[in-house]
């Protein structure tokens, strides 16, 4: 015990002995010295001047005080120095009592706000607040806003995020108070965001089941010619599968690539992939960061019976000009962003444009020429982001973000081989097998959205938002594959055509708010109303078939104008260590004069089960009155979208899921899922059947179920950090007779078992070597190995598949390798930041689908065809390369935004 | 003056990847599988009191011939018992492929028949029908009759209308087949119109012109909510030389074999070998091997076109 304790220890001792002696006089003046002190210092000169106080020392906050120096009667002088704290003080019989305010201590008080960047004013989502001295914690939401019940007095503020520095502040809370927080960007090396809980999360991070990537994750990832993709990183989570390349879309948990909920600032987008899914339209550029909710999906989210992508973007630096140009092998990109009135408005603008298309013409043509071919590849790609915002008020801000993207393709290919045939009285006939493709694919997107967000007061925040979606797709294709007998003029052979033309939009009225009751507890509630429009037009291909289904007439130009009214509340909570999240959507389809109404219950249940395990058991339902038809084996832009209609009911789903998580070591985590979901009411075209223009009546019906195992064990800090994940999965989907027979079949992206390997190391402060390899059992696809003869017709029969999707592909494989190194000081105006890599190093040729052509050749005088199977792949072994030259104001940081 | 977004050696590096990437999008490949066995394929729909007959063929590995199977040993069974083993018959023609075929032996209604192929180098097939009862039609009706000239056809497109009396408490198949009957004439050196005696002829739609002798087929299960079947049929008549005499409906009663193997048939197949269409998965109801044996009934009813 120090002196002045034993001191006042002493005095408080003497104090009954002093009351009964006497009692001061409440106008006695006392001085006190203008200095800085602690209030305990202040109290204890007081006391030596002769006021008869009496506290306890341990109460006393340890903060410094600036006296104003002077003379004050006791009372006045206990109301300067107890004025910014949770102390009161009370007059009895012995003198002064100080002691804690009750009034304040017990009454229950909100914190809250937005936690932005410091440095570009962008709101983060999932920061950590914590009143670290009381144990409790909340994380900010996907608007960056927070509420943090609490009760008042002083209390110390740590705020955490990952790749900016702790934010930590003393406060006292004497009533419900607006703290906007803005952290610092830190200059560690960087956390790997993905699955974000942590300890220090832990309490408030049960019910937060996506999975987050950042940007500077992708980046460091690398991507094909160096383009970084947010969906490559995305590929690499267990559960996660796509075609070889990303051919075919993204494919959560056994689902198809139109059941995911793919949302750009809160609109559903319609077509995901540029390059027919060797890219995505997300640029990293314009992105913020992307969630991903394989199960246990937010009742907020409904539409779809898959996994949510959530994509955000980023605002634009609200306090400096920033300029960035650059190029990878595929693509030159441009970026500007910055203050349009500081601190209050911003804009971001990003354009990609995919010059490479330019060059793939000049270079076909001649590449074509000198195989004896005519024709030429053209691909023109562009896209564009751009967002604005604006402060409004003192606790709103305004919105707007636009995207825009195209995709221009076309290959023509047109040659002819000559085979001489000599006969054995010598007579000669000629022969000619010319062979043509000619594809011609358009799709471009448009999305927009303007919102309005609001925090109401310290338990309420709210989101307006308009928005409009659209997709515009039309296709077309033409092959032939033709024998001539030049020497008598009969030509034998088979044109396929067809073209395809489809056009989605979406307008929609939203309301997103959350009320927040206690700690970890709020309301999640919200309304929608969107009208869709429908235009799907389908193949118009030659068909020479005698025998026919019944037909129906119907016109090929058939537009639907769907409502759909949503509604959706859920509620975070917990009872002792169970947290648990109950949520209900329910929405109502009506197209054509009838209507469907579906109620999804969610439930998940989260909680530790030791200090450093936490399980989780969740279930979902989930709803999708639209459906993607795929009209061929792979997904493309000429996929349609069509709306439940009188026929057609909306698909549904249903999943258990069950988690456990293990932190053996700090930073270190090891997960393991297991999942069941059954999906019914999906629709598929018939076999045969995808050229049908009456494609409402012709729609087989079916169910799916997948189930799956997840294990992944990650290390998110330190020189190495990454994650290796292991996936056992099925699919399968059991259609009406008209599909395989009524037989269940695999799914085609059925992927039995799945690794994925993502290793970042730390080579400098600035620089990581990432590599990533994944292995994915090969998809699952209806190859015809062998011919039945036609009944009807001689010759080498008709190609016969007794199964669908019963041939396995070789195992889809790949590594990616990539440097990624920022150059530039630390304050200065300029950044490099240069990509080297290598997509696909040991030049794996993962196959997309075989083809079958036919050869001819003259054996023993005899005119011969021979069938070779082709096998179509994306990307060989290609070298990326990507540079980027970033102005900036200076004292920006390389790492965590 | 370089941009610094795109020097020299980014440029050639991307001449260097694309020449790659335009390259190596395709190969031709040894798929490295089996090839799968050989199976039979038969191929046969039989008729009460005609004599059954059956092709039998073999699947082939994709891109080489068909070679027909002669020396297959083919045994029918009524019920458990063998009725008669079948025998080969050439072909009429060169290149034309063989059929098997009872002597005697006419199947009939309400049995249950197994044929039993074997050959040597396949493994044995068996495949179970029987043949149905005939459902009766109960009315032909012809709508929305329109005639055009066409250079020298006349097309005659309308609509048939048709009601047969299918049993409502169970499930039967159909396939109904339409056909015209024609009147050949000529014109005789005096002037006089000379007909002479009429025949069938395939019919086609609005969409589809009939090929050789298929006409149309119309796949039915059950007859439907409305009650009748309608569907619209295209005669097309060479106006200096045939006259449209009537239409023929024949309402085949089939077996589920039946219907399920000719509507996967009537499928377009025609993109399945280009790798990126799914492929028509074909119905056979062979065990061990591939095709259909199936059994049907018929009737048919003809609605006189001559006063119209």
């Amino acid at each position: 015990m120090t002196w002045p304790r034993l001191l006042i220890f002493l005095v408080l001792l003497a104090s009954p002995l002093t009351r009964c002696l006497s009692q001061s006089d409440p106008l006695e003046l006392f001085a006190l010295p203008r200095r800085v002190m602690s209030l305990e210092q202040a109290l204890i000169e007081l006391t030596q001047a002769g006021a008869e106080l009496s506290y306890r020392p341990d109460l006393l906050p340890e903060v410094p005080l600036r006296i104003p120096g002077g003379q004050r009667t006791l009372e006045r002088w206990l109301e300067v120095l107890l004025r910014d704290t949770e102390l009161t003080y009370e007059r009895g019989a012995a003198g002064y009592l100080v002691f804690p305010n009750p009034d304040i201590l017990n009454q229950p008080f909100n914190l809250f706000g937005m936690v932005t960047d410091r440095r570009t004013g962008e709101r983060l989502i999932g920061a950590t607040v914590q009143v670290s001295d009381r144990g409790i914690g909340t994380q900010s939401n996907e608007y960056g806003f927070y509420t943090l019940p609490t009760t008042g007095g002083r209390q110390h503020l740590r705020v955490t995020y990952v790749g900016y520095a702790p934010f930590e502040q003393e406060l006292l809370l004497r009533s419900d108070s607006l703290i906007n927080l803005r952290l610092v960007p830190n200059r560690e090396l960087p956390q790997i965001i993905v699955t974000a809980t942590n300890a220090d999360q832990r309490s408030s991070g049960y019910l937060d089941t996506g999975t987050q990537i950042g940007r500077e994750e992708v980046a460091q990832l690398g991507g094909p010619g160096g383009e970084a993709d947010p969906l490559q990183l995305a590929r690499l989570l267990s559960g996660v599968t796509s075609g070889a390349d990303g051919i075919g879309g993204i494919f959560i948990r056994g689902s198809e690539a139109g059941h995911n909920l793919i949302l750009l600032d809160g609109v559903p987008v319609y077509g995901l992939s540029h390059a027919g899914g060797l890219f995505s339209i997300f640029s990293n550029q314009a992105i913020r960061r992307m969630d991903l909710y394989k199960d246990a999906i937010p009742a907020r989210f409904g539409g779809r019976i898959g996994g949510v992508l959530d994509v955000h973007t980023r605002d634009g630096n609200l306090y400096e000009n920033e300029y960035t140009i650059g190029s990878s092998l595929l693509s030159s990109q441009i970026a500007a962003e910055g203050p349009i009135k500081n601190g209050e408005s911003s804009f971001l603008l990003t354009g990609r444009y995919f010059w490479a298309g330019k060059l793939i013409r000049n270079y076909s043509e001649t590449y074509k020429a000198n195989r004896g071919r005519r024709g030429f590849t053209d691909y023109d790609v562009y896209d564009v982001n751009f967002k604005l915002n604006q402060r409004a008020g003192e606790r709103g801000r305004v919105y707007l973000s636009l995207y825009s993207g195209l995709d221009n393709y076309m290959n023509t290919t047109w040659y002819a081989d000559t085979i001489t045939q000599i006969n054995a009285a010598g007579a000669m006939f000629i022969n000619a097998a010319p062979t043509s493709r000619a594809e011609h694919v358009r799709w471009g997107n448009t999305v927009g959205a303007l919102r309005y967000n609001h925090v109401f007061n310290d338990r309420t925040f709210g989101n307006f938002r308009l928005s409009y979606s659209d997709l515009v797709t039309e296709s077309s294709f033409e092959r032939y594959d033709s024998l001539i007998e030049v020497t008598n003029g009969i030509v034998s052979g088979n044109i396929f055509s067809g073209s395809y033309a489809s056009k989605i939009r979406q307008f929609g009225v939203a309301f997103d708010a959350q009320y927040s009751t206690a700690l970890n507890s709020f309301f999640r509630f919200g309304l929608e109303a969107d009208l869709h429009q429908f235009d799907p037009q389908l193949l118009n291909g030659s068909e020479k078939l005698a025998s026919y289904e019944l037909e129906q007439e119907v016109a090929a130009h058939d537009t639907h104008l769907p409502v759909q009214l949503t509604s959706y509340g859920s509620y975070n909570g917990n009872y002792r260590q169970v947290y648990y999240r109950i949520g209900f959507r329910s929405s109502l389809w009506r197209n054509q004069g009838r209507s469907y109404y579906n109620l999804s219950p969610r439930l998940l249940l989260a909680g530790p089960l030791t200090e450093n395990a936490d399980w989780q058991l969740s279930y979902d339902r989930t709803v999708q009155p639209i459906h993607l038809l795929n009209s061929f084996v792979i997904g493309l832009p000429s996929d349609l979208w069509v709306p439940s209609t009188p026929d057609i009911a909306p698909a549904t789903a249903q999943q258990l899921s069950a988690k456990y998580k293990l932190r053996p070591r700090t930073d270190w985590n090891f997960e393991t899922s297991v999942y069941y979901k059954s999906m019914h009411n999906l629709v598929s075209y018939p076999e045969g059947l995808q050229s049908r223009v009456n494609w409402i009546e012709n729609l087989s019906n079916g169910r799916g179920r997948a189930y799956g195992l997840e294990t992944s064990i990650q290390r998110s800090r330190g020189k190495l950090r990454g994650w290796l994940s292991y996936t056992l999965a099925k699919s399968d989907r059991t259609y009406d007779e008209r599909i395989n027979l009524g037989r269940t079949y695999p799914f085609r992206y059925d992927r039995r078992h799945a690794v994925n390997l993502l290793l970042i190391y730390q080579l400098g402060e600035r620089t990581t070597l990432t590599g990533s390899w994944r292995y994915e059992t090969g998809l699952a696809y209806s190859l015809s190995l062998e011919t039945i003869p036609d009944p009807q017709m001689p010759g080498p029969g008709v190609p016969f598949t007794s199964e669908r999707n019963g041939f396995r592909m070789p195992a889809n494989h790949r590594f990616d390798l990539n440097l990624h190194t920022k150059l530039g000081s630390a304050n200065g105006k300029l950044t490099h930041s240069i990509d080297v890599g290598l997509y696909n190093a040991y030049n794996r040729h993962n196959p997309i689908y075989y083809e079958t052509r036919p050869d001819y050749y003259v054996n023993d005088g005899e005119l011969i065809r021979e069938t070779t199977f082709y096998k179509i792949f994306v990307a060989p072994l290609l070298p990326s390369l990507s540079y980027q030259l970033i102005f900036s104001g200076g004292n920006r940081s390389d790492f965590g935004k | 003056m370089r941009s610094p977004a795109s020097p020299w050696w980014t440029r050639a590096l991307t001449v260097l990847a694309l020449c790659h990437l335009a390259s190596s999008c395709e190969e031709p490949v040894e798929l490295d599988i089996d090839i799968p066995r050989s199976r039979l394929v038969i191929n046969s729909n039989f008729f009460p009191d005609e004599l059954v007959t059956l092709r039998v063929s073999a699947t082939r590995p994709i891109g080489t011939g068909k070679i027909p199977v002669i020396d297959a040993q083919v045994s029918l069974f009524e019920g458990t018992e063998l009725a008669e083993r079948l025998t080969f018959l050439s072909g009429k023609e060169a290149g034309e492929a063989g059929s098997y075929s009872t002597n005697r032996f006419r199947p009939r209604v309400g049995q249950k028949y197994t044929i039993h192929v074997s050959a040597a180098g396949y493994d044995p097939v068996t495949a179970v029908s029987s043949i149905p009862d005939p459902i009766a039609i109960n009315s032909l009706s012809i709508h929305h009759l329109t005639t055009a000239q066409l250079l020298d056809e006349t097309i005659y497109d309308y609509r048939l209308r048709i009601d047969y009396a299918d049993p409502q408490d169970e499930i039967n198949y159909y396939d109904l087949r339409i056909y015209q009957r024609v009147l050949p004439f000529k014109i005789s050196a005096e002037g006089d119109t000379v007909r002479m005696n009429s025949y069938l002829k395939a019919v086609g739609t609005p969409d589809r012109l009939p090929e050789g002798a298929s006409t149309v087929s119309v796949l039915l299960r059950d007859k439907g909510e409305s009650g009748e079947v309608e569907v619209r049929v295209q005669s097309r008549l060479n106006s200096g030389r045939e006259l449209l005499n009537g239409v023929v409906a024949e309402l085949r009663t089939v077996s589920p074999e039946y219907y399920f193997y000719r509507r996967s048939l009537a499928r377009d197949n025609s993109g399945a070998a280009g790798g990126l269409n799914e492929p028509i998965i074909i119905f056979d109801n062979v065990d061990s091997g591939l095709g259909i044996f199936a059994g049907y009934n018929s009737v048919k009813q003809d609605l006189d076109f001559t006063d119209r």
